[in-house]
């Protein structure tokens, strides 16, 4: 088969993949912003997602902070035994009260190593590239890899 | 998911097994194989996106980080290399993405889990082994590396170093 018409049906089997997802994946998760735009719909619903601790202020054994979600913003109210501090990367398992306004967090874990995380992935993307340039070279007139051997 | 070193090395630990099972021309696919293994990791420019610019296209690329939707890319990129190569650098691209799948199917539930059977399921599976930001993924794959690089170096020496010692 010719290869510019393989390229053009796996590119349309992905698109339509894509499609596909942004339509029914949206309708099963939810975004902070859809959260906040419909708080009758949000009262009493699970949530789990991954943020930052922002505006920590702890006291009376509760936790009170801003979860932040790529860039999104929701109140969280934590009462649980793992102590946060400010700045901290968590992961978050809770409750939804959006009606009040706010997420009740039952469980959560703190990605205490998350800067090793994106340390280590920068070395491997330097090896990555040293590898894979050491074997290929683009060639920019037929668009495609070409070995620098060759 | 684990860290982009550990998938790297893993991709440099399958191309070497697979030297040693008897496919020769193993190594010359390290690169592919490594660009397999971090292929699914796409889906991360779009947290970035939506990070950076508030543009929300996370559930447009959900399928990136599936079996289906990783292989179908896969093939895609494959015939971006020259004729003569697509054969050999598929099947190194389809073994790093599996390799990728598979490290994030260790992964703890709460991080979300791979969506298997996408796009017939939208359930995720995770084995809840491992956190993201551990570091057993490294230390488990690198014990994997060490006696290989060990016993190419017996064996061939540095690689910018000739057998007989004389030098570059």
């Amino acid at each position: 088969m010719n290869r510019l018409l393989m390229k053009a049906i796996l590119a349309a089997a992905i698109l339509s993949l894509c499609l596909y997802s942004q339509y029914e994946y949206s309708r099963r998760h939810s975004s902070i912003d859809d959260v906040k735009e419909d708080p009758e719909r949000f009262e009493n619903v699970s949530f789990r997602s991954e943020g930052t601790v922002r505006d920590l202020v702890a006291g009376g054994g509760l936790a009170n902070f801003t979860f932040t979600v790529m860039g999104d913003d929701i109140g969280a109210v934590y009462g649980g035994p793992v102590e946060i501090e400010e700045g901290d990367y968590v992961i978050v398992f809770g409750t939804l009260f959006m009606k009040q306004g706010y997420l009740l967090v039952e469980r959560l874990h703190i990605y205490r190593d998350i800067r090793r995380l994106y340390a280590l992935s920068v070395v491997g993307l330097v090896l990555f590239l040293a590898v894979f340039f050491r074997d290929w070279r683009l060639s920019l007139r037929e668009l495609e890899w070409r070995r620098r051997d060759a | 998911m684990p860290d982009w070193l550990t998938y790297v090395i893993s991709a440099w630990v399958l191309c070497e097994v697979a030297y040693l099972a008897g496919f020769r021309d193993a190594r010359r696919y390290i690169g592919a194989a490594a660009l397999g293994v971090v292929l699914p990791d796409l889906v991360k420019l779009f947290f970035l996106m939506k990070t950076l610019t508030d543009v929300d296209l996370i559930a447009f690329s959900v399928p990136f980080a599936t079996p289906v939707g990783a292989m179908l890319v896969v093939g895609l990129f494959s015939l971006f290399f020259q004729r003569g190569e697509t054969r050999g650098v598929l099947p190194f691209m389809v073994a790093g993405t599996a390799v990728h799948l598979v490290w994030d199917l260790t992964l703890h539930p709460y991080g979300g889990g791979t969506l298997l059977y996408f796009p017939l399921s939208f359930q995720q599976y995770s084995l809840g082994l491992i956190w993201s930001d551990s570091i057993l993924p490294l230390l488990i794959i690198g014990l994997c590396a060490l006696p290989l690089g060990i016993r190419r170096l017996a064996s061939e020496g540095l690689p910018w170093v000739s057998r007989s010692g004389g030098g570059l």
